[in-house]
């Protein structure tokens, strides 16, 4: 999506008809620069895009049931209706959209309430010619869901709402929706849950009694399965809220100073027992593996032992070693003659002798393979000698390990009953004391979710059985056979869906996590590492004596900057998805990814950051987005920030706040001119004029 | 192109490579069908995309 140009008419703090033109033409000069003063409409103007677009508003805008300009509703009268309106032309995909979206405030003495908003969408040919879509809000959804708005218009000063654990399951929708995965994980759930379960439902009517039987069991463990998906999900929302509660409940008691100390002293110890649990995990898979490998030599004593035996009995007989090679007695025998020279002529008692010895000589293959075994004994042995060490030196690494988590066990038990003593702070005690009930809520809660899994995985199992019995089963009825392999062949690409998703998955998170990664290690002061884990968490994290624990309690601005990497590598992934696209459309493969140009709108986007942030997110946000709408104020605006984005600015405009408070101007200098930023009004409302700076 | 990409590409091409000609098909018209509902959250689609299986699906190949 590129943006063109908005048009705004009596909305909030904008009189009448104004209209602003978007940077979208030179990728150098990607930026929209929109000035300012505190109150003048910048998040009025961000909630422009938001309400036109989805007819929403966004949560820090004050009372979003009054979208109508005060002036404008002051100016109409008795019963008149005020119009308001915002349009927005975009490209996306090829073609040029208008987007309007119109209520009326009615002027009444008892209080309006505006009109349903009503929304247009016009396709807008190459010639100018306009065509109304029929169903505009879903051709909308089509080409940015409503659902992920927040990622591309957003208030900078609250963006970091994304870094908090609440916001686990948008973060890892947003990445699946707009970087393709969204798509294979909707098809194979589809699939099974639609097509598969109502084919089953036909086989069922066409087919014999066992047909009957299998396909009412499968029926009756795929319901059980949707049942226990739902739980599981609830359960780990759940669990998420409680892994929120207890950062909160801590976040609070490392700022007691009474307790701090004890807090920060648990955090290290809560870290290093999350460092052993994980040494715990790798020593049981490095066991697992091992075991896996040579585990049977442990078996093998009994077996080598007998076999070195029955080779020294061979030798005491004087079977081994052989004393003839076979091939040497074919050779005299072939040539005629004796070693000696003297000719062997068949049917002579020397040639007989010579085929008697060719007879013994099986006994030589014998003894290349027993010295062939021989040798391989010795290795086995060595094998399982050193399986055994490895075994012992992983159960004693284990061993430690469990000591370990049991000394940082009772060392958290102790800090625990430290924080919580009443002696120490009340106030304290009494959070340390909600603490515990949240996470022994959070130990059930985890309890719980392990058990649905593991039902869950027995029922997984259970299924593929009777899925493979359904297309095992001998049907006679041409109809019910062919309704057998439909399954079949739902069930396999289904199959393949969900391998692609997984592939595709892993792939994005690895990417943005590399991103995200990269982008934090050039803007942040400090030496923390940021990354988007497995189950898309966004965290920071620290190296304490060579162990690395999450940061707790990361200021606003660096969780700002962390989440503005986030989005950032988002929308650079999104963009070079569709670039891939593109060049895959030409292959014929263009049905199988989406991807997609999308601006960042950012309503102050450097809130509270500090100068190096400040000037880091300035030069990195223009390179990451394709088009960039920033709203700033004159004091977000400074050196650093203008130093960075000036030479990106395509376009730039002033909000120019009326006031009717007199003594109130003020000005704002932009590439050394001093525009109108504040003015004295002598009308008795507030209103803002967009001015464009040339 | 990143060889990351290029990676993902191969493997998700190995994947596509073991299914039928008929599968193929299939696949490419589910993903299709899903593309043109991607932003609704319940899509009402059950019915196109069991007209899709028969379409495609019409027999089985000996």
């Amino acid at each position: 999506m590129r943006l063109l140009d908005l048009s705004i008419v009596n909305f909030r703090q904008f009189y009448g008809k104004q209209r602003l033109e978007f940077a979208n033409v030179d990728p150098n000069r990607n930026v929209t620069l929109i000035h300012g003063y505190n109150g003048s409409g910048k998040t009025a103007l961000l909630n422009a895009f938001v309400w036109c677009l989805y007819g929403k508003t966004t949560d820090d805008l004050e009372s979003p049931e009054l979208l109508v300009n005060e002036r404008a509703l002051s100016d109409a009268g008795p019963e008149e209706e005020v119009p308001i309106q915002v349009s927005l032309r975009f490209r996306a995909r090829g073609d040029v959209y208008l987007a309007e979206r119109t209520a009326g405030m009615p002027k009444t003495e008892r209080g309006a309430v505006q009109s349903k908003p009503k929304l247009v969408l016009r396709r807008i040919s190459a010639n100018g010619e306009a065509e109304s879509l029929e169903a505009p809000q879903l051709r909308i959804d089509q080409l940015l869901p409503a659902d992920l708005y927040p990622f591309f218009f957003f208030n900078g000063e609250r963006v970091e709402r994304l870094a908090s654990p609440n916001a686990y399951d948008e973060v890892e929708q947003g990445v699946k929706t707009l970087l393709d995965v969204e798509i294979y994980d909707r098809s194979m759930g589809h699939l099974r849950q639609w097509a598969y379960a109502e084919l089953a439902k036909e086989l069922r009517s066409y087919g014999n009694d066992e047909a009957k039987r299998v396909v009412d069991q499968e029926e009756q463990q795929r319901a059980e399965q949707t049942t226990l998906k739902e739980r599981l999900a609830l359960q780990q929302r759940n669990r998420a809220e409680l892994d929120s509660e207890i950062a909160l409940i801590e976040q609070k008691q490392r700022e007691m100073a009474s307790v701090s100390e004890l807090v920060f002293q648990r955090d290290a110890a809560l870290a290093r027992h999350k460092d052993v649990e994980s040494r715990i995990r790798d020593h049981r898979t490095d066991a697992a593996r091992r075991l896996s490998k040579d585990g049977y030599l442990a078996f093998g004593e009994h077996v080598f032992a007998r076999t070195a035996e029955l080779v020294s009995q061979a030798r005491q007989r004087g079977e081994l070693p052989a004393k003839v090679k076979p091939q040497f007695v074919d050779d005299l025998l072939s040539e005629g003659r004796c070693i000696c020279g003297r000719p062997v002529a068949d049917g002579t008692p020397e040639h007989d002798k010579l085929v008697q010895w060719r007879g013994a000589t099986g006994l030589a293959a014998l003894e290349e393979a027993i010295s062939q075994t021989n040798s391989a004994l010795i290795s086995l042995r060595e094998r399982r000698r050193q399986y055994f060490e490895d075994i012992a030196r992983i159960q004693a690494a284990t061993s430690e390990s469990y000591a370990d988590r049991g000394r940082l066990a009772d060392q958290i038990a102790e800090l625990d009953a430290k924080i919580g003593d009443p002696s120490n702070s009340y106030d304290a005690a009494e959070l340390e004391q909600k603490r515990q009930v949240v996470i022994r809520r959070r130990e059930d809660e985890r309890v719980t979710i392990a058990r649905t899994t593991e039902k869950l995985e027995e029922l997984d199992v259970s299924l593929r059985a009777l899925q493979q019995q359904i297309e095992r089963l001998k049907i006679e009825d041409a109809k019910a056979a062919l309704v057998q392999h439909q399954m079949h062949v739902v069930t396999r690409i289904a199959e393949a869906m969900e391998s692609i998703y997984m592939i595709q998955k892993q792939d994005v998170r690895e990417e943005l996590a590399k991103s995200v990664e990269a982008i934090w290690k050039d803007a942040a002061v400090k030496d923390y590492k940021a990354s988007v884990t497995a189950d898309f968490r966004l965290e920071l994290t620290k190296s304490v004596g060579g162990i690395t624990q999450p940061v707790h309690g990361a200021s606003t601005g660096e969780k700002q900057v962390l989440a503005l990497s986030f989005v950032g590598s988002l929308v650079r992934k999104a963009k070079q998805n569709e670039e891939r696209n593109l060049e895959e459309g030409k292959l014929g493969g263009k049905e199988l990814r989406v991807g997609g140009e999308y601006p960042l709108v950012m309503d102050s986007p450097f809130g509270a950051l500090e100068d190096d942030y400040r000037r880091k997110v300035a030069e990195w946000v223009p390179k990451l987005a394709g088009q960039v709408v920033m709203m700033v104020s004159k004091t977000q605006w400074r050196d650093e920030v203008e130093g960075a984005v000036r030479p990106r600015v395509g376009r730039e405009y002033v909000l120019e706040l009326h006031t009717p408070k007199a003594d109130s101007d003020r000005s704002i200098e932009i590439k050394g001119s001093e525009f109108p930023y504040v003015r004295s009004s002598s009308e008795n409302i507030e209103q803002t004029i967009i001015r464009e700076v040339n | 192109m990143s060889d990351v990409n290029s990676t993902v590409r191969e493997q998700t091409r190995k994947v596509l490579l073991k299914l039928t000609p008929q599968e193929a098909t299939l696949l490419s018209r589910v993903l299709k069908l899903e593309h043109d509902f991607l932003h609704q959250k319940q899509p009402r689609i059950k019915d196109d995309l069991l007209r899709v299986v028969r379409e495609v699906v019409k027999d089985i190949p000996r």
